[in-house]
């Protein structure tokens, strides 16, 4: 079923000739794209391709030195509570004393500022996010004490919280097992089908295809978009994975 | 009882128990913030640099209690919020820039403290004596605990969100650099605060072991945050209790105090201190 909040035809996420550097290296060059919601995207190339950098660029957490983002046709907003990163787990401090819905409650305050009640709204939108990512039953569990799947799942209901039309995850099925990847990958699948938009960096060729409807190729620039089968070529996959052209 | 009526008939112990009161639940506040930050290195090395500030203070306005407390605040302001402009201007860390600072810091004290008079006793601000804390200390400990524990109650959601994970924070829009200067500044302040109760050795113990302890027993960041407080409260009034009773100085029997609640929290805790440690090694493997 379709979000009715998300109109997948409208909702349009645009990068336009974005460029990032980190002093005098180049981290993306000139990459410019148009992702719609409800589609599941990846970011598929090698390391130092670029994919985090770009992620993190569209969210304002590395400056881009030349270039736009525009959502929903508006530039976008640097305090947007409609796209969610999610950084990589291992970047994230699970020894920090806090509860899978605590996590998941941290969602709410972008909406909230620092001052407005958590009220009973907020409560049925955590509820909502949790059971869509199934981990009531983990509500009150320590984050430490989850696996690594289930804090997978948790940081995503997290953006779920906070009404994230667009969700950006940084290798989101890094360091799971078979089983835990099935279920995140059908959880993605479904937020698409909802009407999201996914857009996640991933590194297994071989499951590209079964998660995702599109495909980003990056080698610090752009080196093709589409469909998974028809952009996932032999030439292709050589100059994403080969020297920066 | 008749301990406690002693104890209360004497105005200082009456000014040394209210005191000890805000001193220790503020350290014991701020101390949360600095454990779950991981921050106790930069806290450490910003108490150093009271020492400093108050020969500078001393050399600027002569030997008071004003001038020390403002030198010591001036100067811990510069280098801490110093080290955090670095930090957000340069691939240099926040650590590594304060260390550089507080060396050059701690250079510029000790040249000025041979230019001022030299009858400034170093114990007293090693150390502070609770005991002789004046009226006017119990004002602007009163004062600064007031304005330190608004500010971080009022900014506590962003605050939260930003010691869980500052990439978080940035992600959701709020300014990572004005929550660290927020977060520096409650930190200096509230050393300050305790320079003439506790000194500046001590004020580092006192900040960090109730928070620590805490943190070794707890799992919810608000219970962490007011648990110190709470603990800090109980530990600065016990030492002025045993200060009386036992006729040691404040300094040495806060000290003993801190490391042995610390140990013991840290020995018994059930989840996350030795004794889980052991019981963990030595369960048998299934």
């Amino acid at each position: 079923m379709i979000d009715p909040a998300c109109d997948h035809k409208t909702h349009r996420l645009r990068l336009e000739g974005i460029h990032v550097h980190y002093g005098p290296i180049c981290a993306v060059h000139d990459v410019s794209l148009e992702l719609s919601c409800g589609a599941a995207v990846a970011l598929v190339g090698g390391n130092g391709a670029g994919k985090s950098t770009l992620m993190k660029s569209i969210v304002g957490l590395v400056p881009m030195s030349r270039g736009s983002v525009r959502w929903q046709g508006r530039p976008m907003m640097k305090n947007t509570h409609e796209v969610a990163y999610l950084s990589q787990r291992a970047d994230v401090n699970w020894e920090f004393p806090i509860t899978a819905r605590g996590l998941v409650e941290l969602g709410r305050y972008p909406l909230l500022g620092p001052w407005r009640r958590f009220g009973g709204v907020d409560r049925q939108a955590v509820d909502r996010a949790m059971a869509t990512m199934r981990i009531d039953s983990l509500a009150r569990r320590q984050v430490g004490a989850l696996s690594g799947g289930q804090q997978q799942r948790v940081l995503i209901a997290r953006a779920l919280a906070q009404e994230a039309h667009v969700l950006l995850l940084d290798e989101p099925f890094a360091g799971l097992d078979q089983p835990a990847q099935e279920l995140l990958a059908r959880l993605l699948r479904d937020l698409a089908s909802s009407g999201r938009l996914i857009v996640a960096s991933h590194h297994d060729l071989k499951t590209v295809g079964d998660i995702f409807d599109e495909v980003v190729l990056l080698n610090g620039a752009l080196i093709a978009q589409g469909a998974s089968a028809e952009t996932m070529t032999q030439e292709n996959l050589k100059r994403a994975f080969g020297e920066r052209e | 009882m008749n301990l406690i009526t002693d104890i209360l008939s004497y105005e200082f112990n009456q000014r040394a128990l209210l005191v000890a009161v805000m001193i220790g639940f503020m350290n014991g506040y701020v101390g949360g913030y600095v454990v779950l930050r991981r921050g106790a290195l930069f806290a450490s090395s910003l108490s150093h640099t009271l020492f400093p500030g108050v020969a500078l203070g001393a050399l600027i306005a002569g030997i008071n209690p004003y001038s020390a407390l403002i030198g010591a605040f001036v100067m811990a302001m510069v280098i801490g919020l110093g080290s955090e402009g670095i930090a957000a201007n340069s691939r240099i860390d926040r650590d590594a820039s304060m260390a550089v600072l507080v060396t050059a810091g701690m250079a510029a004290g000790l040249l000025l403290l041979r230019r001022v008079a030299t009858n400034i006793r170093i114990e007293d601000y090693l150390f502070g004596n609770i005991l002789g804390v004046a009226d006017w200390d119990l004002w602007f400990v009163f004062m600064a605990g007031g304005v330190v524990l608004s500010a971080l109650i009022l900014f506590q959601r962003p605050l939260q969100i930003h010691v869980f994970s500052p990439e978080l924070a940035a992600s959701q829009g709020l300014s990572v650099s004005l929550l660290d200067y927020l977060m520096s500044a409650a930190v200096v302040i509230t050393m300050v605060a305790s320079l003439q109760a506790v000194g500046t050795l001590l004020a580092i113990g006192l900040l960090v072991a109730p928070a620590a302890t805490m943190y070794l027993y707890l799992d919810s960041t608000g219970v962490i945050l007011w648990g110190g407080g709470v603990l800090g409260v109980l530990i600065a009034v016990a030492t002025v209790i045993i200060s009386n009773v036992v006729n040691i100085p404040t300094g040495p029997a806060m000290m003993i105090l801190l490391a042995s609640v610390f140990v013991a929290g840290f020995a018994l805790s059930p989840r996350y201190g030795l004794l889980a440690a052991l019981r963990t090694r030595h369960a048998p493997d299934h």
